[in-house]
């Protein structure tokens, strides 16, 4: 497995006091499309922008396609597609414009294929970036992406503003794309339901660490939901496995179990299958206990 | 840079680029114009000379508008390079960080030196041609005028007309561009070059006047004075031919401050001044220390846009 986008203890702190993110160690494999799902303020945007050089680290280091974007940053951009969280379109410039003008910035860039995309989606070249909507802007930034033809895609949060249909149409695309073309993708989203239709990898960020990075069926494989909090759950389970608990939809505390892919025979599975969304959350929450327990330890030994 | 580059970033800056365009068409076009009646019409015969021409045609309403208009032309020359250049130089990159379409660029192209290129160089070309146009326009206004005048070889309105205009307007585009790029906001990067430009104006001015009174003529005793020389300042000449300033003289003759001084004493009046025949001298050293100044904020915005974070 090649990586082909690594953090390597990477940390960003702003304005010398808080970090956005600290020791953050993971690999993007060659060909995946990787879920990157957090809450706000876990750092997925600020770890996106350092891979394309946008960002620079106040500690580790980062590769983007074998590349450090610190010290080559047009060689990082040369291998990268990026879609920002907001459009970011000329108002005053037409759709077919910014294909021109993306063909004027970057050699190579495929302005027939980025035009073929729009039109699959069925926005007019002719139109205004100022008159599109979120998600149609998004999905014009989606088509510069790709037919810039980088062996990279990152997208920070593209599918926020965008209605379920032109999500769906949104990922399609993405996802054909990047299958076609071999490339590697890397999604941050906080629709688990697109991600699991989409990636094949998950990273979740939480309080600016990384917290689970696994393929998304071996995630499936080894987490299970019992019903109850911590303490039931580790009566059917080591008191090490229980991830983390929180509440389900109406109000019941569900735990998170870590448990071995493969059982013995004859053995009967605890709980039952977590979600995607389940396992997203209970790492979650468990990432948030443990900021909260090392802030309180903090408290302590200070006072 | 391509030529479809280029159209792009005139698209781009479409509102700046067609209000600068179109008052340099305004104003050359409106110059032409009375320049052709004021020609044309033979009212040229009834100004610049000791005395009012008194016939009819020079004492028509046309006569005196068409002078009227081509006086206020000139009058606002020196306000359309500092203008433009806001206009023309503040948006470049402060707007494009401001609305976030720098992300965009900079995420396309790897390099951001020709995207740089790519929306700078047009621009400011445009507009030096704008205020080249303006320039050569004030000229011929001035020759119309005051038609005593040699352009050529008078100080007459410096810095308001000839090849001055385009340096300034560089100059005032510059360092906006410098400010855009450095605070990545249009409305401070407007009030700090106003700020700056009027600093480093001042100093220039400073500065040069400095440089030019070690160069400077020295005017005898007769007061006679010429609009074509630039003055820099008036002392007091001793006999023996040393120059002084007021605070000096008293200094040395504490006499002088109680009553004056004897016609007889051989002290006089004297104006130090750079006569109209360097014009061209002068302008063309003062040229290239603004354009001096001009490419290192052009390098300051550049190396800026390199370095920096878009929002």
């Amino acid at each position: 497995m090649t990586a082909v986008l690594e953090a390597h203890g990477f940390g960003k702190r702003y304005r010398r006091r808080t970090w956005a993110l600290r020791g953050v160690d993971l690999t993007v494999p060659d060909g995946s499309i990787t879920a990157l799902v957090g809450p706000n303020g876990s750092g997925k945007s600020t770890l996106i922008r350092a891979w394309i050089g946008f960002e620079r680290a106040t500690e580790g280091r980062l590769l983007t396609g074998g590349i450090d974007p610190q010290r080559d940053r047009g060689g990082a951009v040369a291998r990268v597609g990026y879609v920002p969280q907001s459009p970011s379109l000329y108002r005053d410039l037409t759709v077919a414009q910014h294909i021109t003008l993306a063909g004027t910035l970057r050699d190579g860039f495929d302005e027939a294929m980025a035009a073929r995309y729009v039109e699959r989606l069925s926005i007019p070249l002719g139109a205004q970036a100022g008159e599109l909507s979120g998600g149609e802007g998004a999905q014009v930034g989606l088509a510069l992406a790709l037919a810039t033809r980088a062996p990279i895609l990152l997208l920070d949060e593209p599918l926020a503003s965008l209605d379920p249909l032109a999500r769906r149409e949104f990922l399609h695309l993405m996802v054909e794309a990047v299958r076609a073309a071999g490339a590697t993708a890397l999604l941050s989203s906080h629709v688990i339901t697109d991600i699991e239709q989409a990636c094949d990898r998950l990273i979740v960020l939480g309080k600016g660490h990384t917290l689970l990075d696994l393929p998304i069926a071996e995630a499936i494989a080894h987490h299970r939901i019992v019903d109850g909090a911590a303490t039931e759950a580790g009566r059917v389970a080591p008191a090490d496995a229980v991830i983390g608990t929180f509440p389900a939809p109406s109000g019941e505390p569900l735990s998170l179990v870590r448990v071995p892919a493969l059982l013995p025979v004859g053995t009967e599975p605890i709980g039952r299958e977590a979600t995607l969304e389940e396992i997203v959350i209970g790492h979650l929450a468990a990432g948030r206990r443990r900021a909260a327990d090392k802030a309180r330890q903090a408290v302590e030994v200070a006072a | 840079m391509t030529l479809r580059g280029a159209l792009l970033s005139f698209r781009i800056q479409r509102f700046e680029s067609t209000v600068v365009v179109m008052a340099t068409l305004l104003s050359v076009g409106v110059s032409a114009v009375v320049m052709t009646l004021f020609y044309g019409g033979g009212y040229a015969t009834c100004f610049g000379r000791e005395e009012p021409v008194l016939t009819s045609l020079c004492q028509s309403a046309a006569a005196e508008w068409l002078h009227k208009i081509a006086r206020v032309s000139l009058a606002l020359v020196p306000i359309f390079p500092i203008i433009g250049g806001f206009l023309v130089g503040g948006p470049i990159v402060a707007k494009e960080l401001e609305t976030g379409t720098a992300r965009l660029a900079w995420s396309l192209g790897p390099s951001r030196m020709r995207w740089f290129a790519q929306r700078v160089v047009p621009v400011f070309l445009m507009f030096l041609i704008t205020c080249f146009a303006i320039g050569v326009t004030a000229d011929a206004l001035l020759k119309m005028v005051q038609p005593s005048v040699d352009v050529d070889a008078s100080f007459f309105a410096y810095r308001a007309r000839g090849i001055l205009i385009p340096i300034l307007g560089l100059l005032v585009a510059s360092i906006a561009l410098a400010f855009g790029a450095l605070t990545g906001r249009t409305v401070p990067t407007i009030i700090l070059t106003l700020m700056l430009f009027g600093g480093l104006f001042a100093a220039v001015d400073s500065v040069e006047k400095k440089v030019l009174l070690g160069e400077a003529a020295v005017s005898g005793g007769d007061y006679s004075y010429s609009d074509n020389n630039l003055y820099l300042d008036y002392k007091f000449q001793l006999p023996d031919g040393r120059l002084m300033t007021y605070e000096e003289l008293i200094a040395e003759h504490p006499e002088f401050n109680e009553n004056g001084w004897d016609e007889s004493s051989g002290i006089q009046n004297v104006a130090l001044f750079i006569p109209g025949a360097r014009y061209h001298d002068v302008e063309r050293r003062e040229g290239l220390v603004l354009l001096g100044f001009a490419a290192i904020f052009v390098t300051i915005a550049a190396v800026t846009v390199m370095r920096r974070r878009p929002r």
